[in-house]
Order: C-alpha cells, then sequence, then structure tokens
C-alpha cells in the first residue's frame, strides 16, 4: 500500500436553497484505514457521503480520488456525447424535412435542405443546452456509476436491498463487467456466459458462507430483518473488491451479536487493505473500530484525529450530549 | 365459416398480441418502464413493413404513398424490427430520465402523434384513407393440397411444425408432471409422449428419458441440456412426420392428405387434453362442477337466441346470468372445493363454456332437423381443424400457414426472450425496476440499460405490426389508437407481469373473451349489435379493474423465485 491518501476531500460545499448543508469540509481518508465520520443528526455527514460517492453535485469544492479529481472521472465519454449530438441532430433533421415540405414543397432539393437545416438546428440546440446548463450549475456532474466502476462503493443509510430479488441474485447482481450483461453475449456466447456465472456463483457462496446468510440463500430481500439487509449491502461490496467502501451506518438498528459479526468481517478486510469511511452514531462501536474519526457539526468539521484524542475533545462532547 | 377456422383466427390474433405484450413486458415487466405510447412503435413497425413490401404502384391515383419497394416479407419483417427498436432509442433518450407516470404521459403523446402523422400526411401511406394492397407472403399459392410440389413441401412443413411444437408442449406437460410427483410412469401421458416422440428417443439419450426430470439442477446454465435433447428429438419426430406427409399427400390427396391431417389434429386435441388434465388436477367431482356451471352459462343466453323480441329476451337472459353467477359466487363462498381454487375454477367454467360452444351448440340445428350426416361432417370438420375442405377435397388453407408462421416466430422470439431475461443482463434490468440507485452504486449505468430495454421492447412492438400488416392486409391509422396499448397492459396484467410465458396465456384468454362476444353479438338484431361490441369494452374495463383489485400479480404471477435459483 502507498502512503497517498486514498481521498482527499478540500473545501467542500453544497447548498439545498437557502441551507447550506455542507459548509467547506476538508479531511482525507488514508489508505487501509478505518475512517469514522461522526456528528450529530444535521451535521452533514449523510450529505458528504452523497457528495463524495457522486450522487450529489458539489455546490463547491473538489473530491481527489485516488489523486483524480471525482469530477474528471464522472465526466461523459466523447463517444456518449457524440451520441447525444448525433440523436439530436437526426430527430431535429427528420422535423426539418417535415418543415421544409409543408413550407416549400416535396421537391427533393427542399427536403435535403430541410434535412441539413434541421441537422444543424439539432446540433446547435444541443450545443446551446450544454452550454446553457453549464452556466447555471457549472460543469458539475453526477454519474455515481463511473465512480463505481473506479473502486469507489458505498453502501445506504436506509437499506437499498433489491426486494423482489433473492439473497443470491442480489449478490450475483454486484461484480462489475460481468459477460452476460451485454445483450448480445446473453444470446450468442451462452456456453461462455455459463462459465463466467458458474465463478461469479462459487464467489457467491464463499460470501454467503462468510455472511452466514446460507438458509436466507433464496428468500425474496425484501423479507429479511433490518440486520440481515445489512448484511447482506455489506455482502454486495465484498462481491466488487473496491478500493474504498463507504458505508452509511452499518449497524443502526442492528443487535449486538451481529454487530460484532459485521465489525469483524469489516475490520479482516481493512487488514486485506481494503479502505473505509463509515457513518456510525454507535460511539462506542465507532471508537473501537475507526483508525481516525472525523467529527462534524452543522455542515463543518469540528475535529480530526485519533479516537482517544477525539473522545477527549470538549466540543465533540458538548455537541453530542447537546451542552 | 366453419368453427375451426374461427379457432383458428382466434389463435392466430393472439399470437402476434403475444409478441406485442412481450415487448411491453419486457419495458414494464423486467425493467419497470410503464411506456402508454408500445402502440407507437407498433405502428412504426406496421407502416415500415408494409411499405417495403407493397409494390410500387397499388390501388391506382386514389392510393398515394411515399414509395413501394416490392421486397421480400424476410426483409420487411426484419426492418421493421431494426427502425421500431431505433425508433424506440431515439424516444427514451430524452424521455427516459423521466419517471414512471410521467415517462407513461411522454410516451403516450409521442405514439399520437405518430398516429397524427399518418392520418395527416396524405404522401406517406394514403393519409386518413386505408393502405391497402398488402400481399401476405405466399398467399397466391393457397389453398393447397397434394398435387402440386410447392403444396406438398408447405404442407409437409406445417405438418411437422405442428408436430414439433405439439411434442415440445407435451414433454413440459410431463415435466410439470414430474416436478408435481404426479406423473404415472407408463401412465396415458408417458404413451402419448412415446406416441409422440415417434420412436426418436431411441436414437438421441434414451438415458434422459424417465425419472430424471425433477432432478434439482443447480448449474447456472440458461438451458438444461435435458430441454436441448428433448428439442432434437421433437424435432427429428417432427422431421419424420413431415416426410411421411408429403409421401402420404403425394399419394393420394383424398385419402393420404386427410388421413396425416386427422391424425396430427386429433395428436394436438389428445395433447391439449393432456395439458388442461395437468394443470387442472382436478377429479371426477371437480370436473362435473365446472361443466355444470359452464352450461348454466350457456343456458342462460338461450332466451337470446330463442326469442326475437328484446323486451323478453333481455330481462330473461339478464336474470338466468344473476342466477347463475349468484350460483357461482356461492359455490364459491361455500364450496372449500371451489374456495380453495377459485381462478381454476373460473377457467375451467370459461374452458367448457368453449367447448359447449365448440362441439354440441355447433349441432345443435342439424341434430334438431334430424340431418345427423351433416351433424356428423360438422364435428368432423371442426375436430380435423388442420384441413379445411372443399366439397370433399380436403386442402390446407392460408389461416393454417399464417398459423404456422406466427407460431414459429412467436416460439423464437419466447425462446429468446427467455434467454435474456434469464441472463445477466435481465438481471440488470430486473435490478433497475427494483431500485436505480443501487444498480448506479454497484457502478453500472441505468440509463444505458434502460435504453437497450426500450429498443428491445419497441423491436418486438415492431415485429408484431409487420405481422399484423401480414394478416390484416390493410392498414389505417385508426388501428393505431392508444386502445391497443392498453389491450397489451391489459394482456400483461391478465398473465402475469414480468412473467414471459403468462403473455401467451393472456394474450389467449383476451381473444377467447373477444370470439365468444362477437359470435354473442351475432345473436342479437342488427341495429343492436354495434351498441353490443361497444358494451364488451366496458366489460373489458370492468375485467381489468376485477384483475388489478383482487389478483395484482395476474393469473400465473411473476416466475418464482424458486424457479429462478433452480436455473
Amino acid at each position: 500500500m502507498s502512503d497517498a491518501p486514498i481521498l482527499e476531500v478540500e473545501n467542500l460545499q453544497k447548498k439545498f436553497g437557502g441551507i447550506t448543508a455542507v459548509d467547506g469540509v476538508s479531511f482525507t481518508l488514508e489508505t487501509g484505514k478505518i475512517t469514522g465520520l461522526i456528528g450529530p443528526n444535521g451535521a452533514g455527514k449523510t450529505t458528504t457521503f452523497n457528495l463524495i460517492s457522486g450522487f450529489y453535485k458539489p455546490t463547491g469544492g473538489t473530491i481527489r480520488f485516488n489523486g483524480t479529481d471525482t469530477q474528471e472521472i464522472m465526466r461523459p465519454s466523447s463517444a456518449e456525447r457524440s451520441i447525444w449530438t448525433g440523436a439530436s441532430a437526426s430527430s431535429i433533421g427528420i422535423l426539418g424535412i417535415g418543415a421544409g415540405r409543408v413550407l416549400f414543397g416535396a421537391s427533393p432539393s427542399v427536403l435535403a435542405g430541410g434535412a441539413v437545416v434541421g441537422a444543424g438546428a439539432g446540433i446547435g440546440l444541443y450545443l446551446g443546452q450544454g452550454a446553457y446548463r453549464n452556466r447555471s450549475e457549472g460543469t458539475k456532474h453526477s454519474r455515481p456509476f463511473q465512480l463505481a466502476q473506479q473502486g469507489m462503493i458505498r453502501t445506504f443509510q436506509i437499506t437499498r436491498e433489491l426486494t423482489e430479488m433473492t439473497v443470491l441474485e442480489n449478490l450475483l447482481l454486484a461484480p462489475q463487467g460481468q459477460m452476460g450483461e451485454n445483450i448480445v453475449n446473453a444470446v450468442v456466447r451462452r456456453d461462455a456466459v455459463a462459465e463466467d456465472e458458474r465463478q461469479l456463483r462459487e464467489q457467491t457462496e464463499e460470501v454467503i458462507d462468510l455472511l452466514e446468510l446460507n438458509h436466507l440463500r433464496d428468500e425474496e430481500a425484501g423479507n429479511l430483518s433490518g440486520g440481515q439487509r445489512k448484511l447482506l449491502e455489506l455482502g454486495r461490496v465484498l462481491m466488487l473488491e473496491p478500493d474504498l467502501v463507504l458505508l452509511d451506518e452499518p449497524v443502526a438498528g442492528v443487535n449486538p451479536s451481529l454487530t460484532d459479526r459485521i465489525m469483524d468481517a469489516i475490520t479482516s478486510m481493512r487488514d486485506e487493505g481494503y479502505s473505509f469511511c463509515i457513518v456510525e452514531h454507535e460511539m462506542d462501536v465507532i471508537m473501537e473500530i475507526s483508525d481516525r474519526i472525523v467529527a462534524m457539526a452543522e455542515g463543518k468539521k469540528m475535529a480530526e484525529g485519533p479516537p482517544e484524542e477525539i473522545q477527549e475533545n470538549q466540543q465533540v462532547l458538548e455537541s453530542y450530549l447537546g451542552g | 365459416m366453419a368453427t375451426a377456422d374461427i379457432l383458428v383466427s382466434l389463435v392466430v390474433l393472439a399470437m402476434f398480441y403475444s409478441i406485442l405484450s412481450l415487448g411491453m413486458n419486457i419495458k414494464y415487466g423486467h425493467t419497470g418502464l410503464l411506456d402508454f405510447g408500445h402502440v407507437g412503435f407498433y405502428l412504426i413497425g406496421a407502416y415500415t413493413a408494409a411499405l417495403l413490401v407493397i409494390p410500387a404502384d397499388v390501388g391506382g391515383p386514389s392510393t398515394v404513398y411515399l414509395f413501394g419497394l416490392d421486397l421480400p416479407w424476410v426483409v420487411g419483417v426484419l426492418a421493421a424490427m431494426v427502425v421500431a427498436g431505433i425508433v424506440g432509442a431515439i424516444v427514451a433518450l430524452p424521455t427516459i430520465r423521466l419517471r414512471e407516470d410521467y415517462l407513461a404521459i411522454t410516451v403516450l403523446g409521442v405514439a399520437t402523434i405518430f398516429q397524427r402523422i399518418i392520418q395527416a400526411e396524405t404522401w406517406l401511406a394514403n393519409g386518413p384513407d386505408a393502405l391497402r394492397g398488402i400481399t401476405p407472403p405466399l398467399i397466391d399459392k393457397f389453398p393447397v393440397d397434394g398435387q402440386s410440389t410447392l403444396g406438398l413441401v408447405l404442407i409437409a412443413l406445417i405438418c411437422g411444425t405442428v408436430w414439433v411444437l405439439t411434442t415440445l408442449g407435451l414433454g413440459r406437460i410431463r415435466e410439470t408432471l414430474a416436478e408435481a410427483d404426479r406423473s404415472v410412469v407408463g401412465g396415458a401421458t408417458d404413451t402419448l409422449y412415446a406416441i409422440g416422440l415417434l420412436g426418436t428417443e431411441r436414437v438421441l439419450g434414451t438415458e434422459r428419458m424417465g425419472d430424471s426430470t425433477g432432478e434439482n439442477v443447480s448449474e447456472p446454465t440458461t438451458i438444461g441440456s435435458e430441454a436441448t435433447t428433448q428439442f432434437r428429438m421433437s424435432v427429428l419426430a417432427g422431421g419424420i412426420v413431415a416426410v411421411a406427409t408429403a409421401i402420404l399427400a403425394g399419394i393420394s390427396t383424398r385419402g393420404g392428405l386427410l388421413a396425416v391431417g386427422t391424425i396430427i389434429s386429433v395428436y394436438t386435441w389428445l395433447v391439449l387434453l393432456a395439458g388442461i388434465n395437468s394443470y387442472a388436477n382436478f377429479d371426477g367431482m371437480d370436473y362435473v362442477a365446472t361443466l355444470a356451471l359452464g352450461t348454466g352459462y350457456m343456458l342462460a343466453l338461450a332466451p337470446m337466441y330463442y326469442l326475437d323480441s328484446l323486451i323478453i329476451w333481455l330481462p330473461l337472459t339478464l336474470g338466468a346470468f344473476a342466477a347463475v353467477i349468484g350460483g357461482t359466487v356461492y359455490l364459491r363462498r361455500n364450496w372449500s372445493r371451489f374456495s380453495a381454487r377459485p381462478f381454476r375454477y373460473g377457467l375451467f367454467i370459461g374452458v367448457w363454456f368453449g367447448a359447449i360452444w365448440y362441439f354440441p351448440i355447433q349441432v345443435l340445428t342439424p341434430l334438431l332437423d334430424g340431418n345427423l350426416m351433416s351433424a356428423a361432417t360438422t364435428v368432423f370438420n371442426n375436430v380435423v381443424w388442420m384441413l379445411s375442405f372443399s366439397g370433399q377435397t380436403p386442402q390446407v388453407g392460408y389461416s393454417r400457414f399464417t398459423l404456422f408462421l406466427f407460431g414459429s416466430i412467436l416460439l423464437v422470439v419466447l425462446y429468446l426472450m427467455e434467454l435474456i431475461v434469464e441472463s445477466p443482463f435481465g438481471r440488470v434490468l430486473r435490478a433497475v425496476r427494483n431500485d436505480e440507485r443501487v444498480v448506479n452504486s454497484l457502478g453500472k449505468d441505468p440509463f444505458l440499460y434502460k435504453i437497450q430495454s426500450m429498443a428491445l421492447g419497441s423491436a418486438l412492438g415492431g415485429l408484431a405490426g409487420a405481422l399484423a400488416a401480414m394478416y390484416f392486409q390493410v392498414l389505417v391509422f385508426t388501428m393505431f389508437a392508444p386502445r391497443v396499448t392498453f389491450i397489451a397492459l391489459l394482456i400483461m396484467f391478465l398473465g402475469g407481469v414480468g412473467n414471459n410465458r403468462a403473455m401467451i396465456v393472456g394474450a389467449f384468454l383476451f381473444w377467447a373473451f373477444q370470439t365468444a362476444t362477437t359470435e354473442l353479438a351475432g345473436f342479437v338484431a342488427t341495429d343492436l349489435r354495434t351498441n353490443f361490441q361497444a358494451f364488451r369494452f366496458v366489460l373489458m374495463g370492468l375485467l381489468f379493474l376485477l384483475i388489478l383489485y383482487y389478483r395484482p400479480q395476474g393469473l400465473m404471477g411473476e416466475r418464482s423465485r424458486a424457479e429462478v435459483s433452480e436455473q
């Protein structure tokens, strides 16, 4: 593991209308460490998570993941932009043909002219709306899947398991770049897809064993208890082998023995070299597991340091006790 | 028109509506995209195929259209799919970011625009007037008998395909029985299957026969090797039947074709019976009870048929219906057999109703007149549905060819859709339906999958459109009203959202209802007929409401999760 931090947050800002949810927060997440993010309700922890993982567009500040600006990672590829431009040009081009015909009659030159003018207008329209969006929102992107492809995976505070799919399917879904996710492969190269699927199935069984979810393998995720759902979300992360894992309240509402199991899973993953950032309200849990703590209050960073130091910090104690 | 023809046209309609609903099911059932504009892609498919296959000048100067390329149907159908798919993707690009109901409304708008363009632009496809002159493939060769080589080839092809499909169906029935541990080894179904395979299991994979069917295979292969062997055996048997048909029909049209047609028809009836029996799992008592109720409904219609005066028959019929419905509801509440399986009972009342209509009712008049010969002929004609008769000569009419063609296409489409749905691609689609944010957080672009789903579903809509052009031979813009979308939705909810096979069941039930009410309208005085046919839309709306209220998962429900994990 290198010493470079896996994630650097610099002067991060997010406003919702008049409310500033995150107000100039800066911190770093170290590679191969567990960082706890704590703070009273409304401190902006979950918003920070959503900003880091790309679900929200930041109002200001930068986030660097493995040294690259996440906005850079989330930029749409030029191929994608040209598809949009092409679709816009062809649609408006057809309208141009129609308009040409209505206004000047149906001669070939009029139709061709209409098509060209329409296509031009289509391209102009697409570029124009892009420019307008840049003016009003800045060149910010929100494309979390591209961050996930780079190895940053998050879980959700209110678990978002796929309720109509089984535990097994929930886990099988997770790995990236599956061959059978391409519709052509799914039909044409069935043997290779089945082989791919067999390997995935083995990996999934390992994860199911690790989380002791065996008896629930074919149960629909919607029928699981709250704690089991938390486990399932963690299982999805385990299927992915990400560089950085963002866990939003992984043990909220989970009974103590299950909490211990989840925490054990997290520490053993940390020892294997994964980096974690965890939001959690259970003080005992977070203090025990974290290598470092970032404390937030009212959208600002209050303190940063090792758990022992934070536990002594008067400001942090006051904000928690409402004093 | 013989009653068998009505049945065949019902099945043909059900087939291309199945394909339309399969498209809808990909969009809504699997991906959760509520597309109220599905008919727009049906329209695009129909007109694309029509303009590609129609000759350049048909119907004189009064018929105007953009171009007529006179291309073969294969090109027309494929182009219809491609164009509808591309248009589907382009329509999806700006609209798909919207959530369910907003998406539904915008796409409904797009479909209406398509319809209005066809109506208003007279140069495109004859504007508000019908586009005529669409000639279905090979129609000029029909009806065929054993006299010409082409006729023999076509008959052999049709008979062979019917045999393959029927045998495949029978194989599935056997599997279902085996899974439910209800198979009697050496029972009637097994015997029928052995006959249907014509001994091909001796050549291909004998060890697969027998009791291995029920075993749980936890391998994640998409289609098991068991199914492949069955498929090979059925195809081989079908090939044998095709060759035998060609030889027999070649030797003698009167005798040979008649014999083959009878055997194949009887075989399909037997398999149908086996299927019904396997699905029902009824004993004698259940059959008698459902038969009694079915007969009750049929009898309730009698006043309508025999009495001319509306003032007399209407209250009588309504009263009789009220009595039978009341009786049904009473049994449903108070009889444990019925209340344990209400839907199966309901379905069987319908099946008996149809059976009574198909056999006894058709021969009622000749029997009452004492014309036994005529009655026997009618029954025979209805049993031997494969053949139509021109005088004494048996022949295969064009509607049977359509049945064969549409049936093959439907089977291929269904097979491909099952492959796609069961693949990891299908898994991502279901995940998108469940929760897009999860898909997003796992590094998969939901947008990309939704576009593909829209393109695929629209392409199927386009395919259904091309088949509609082939079937109706005339296209008018009014055929593409939003109503069609809602019929596809109704079929989907009737069968079971997210279940491909249920689309076929739903489409069949829907068209059975349509046919029944059309036949019923024949009894009513002419001036009332239009009212009657309008009224059935009211009935259909009611039916839709009842299904959504009492059985939102549809008759067959979504594919069970256990089934998914087994495959």
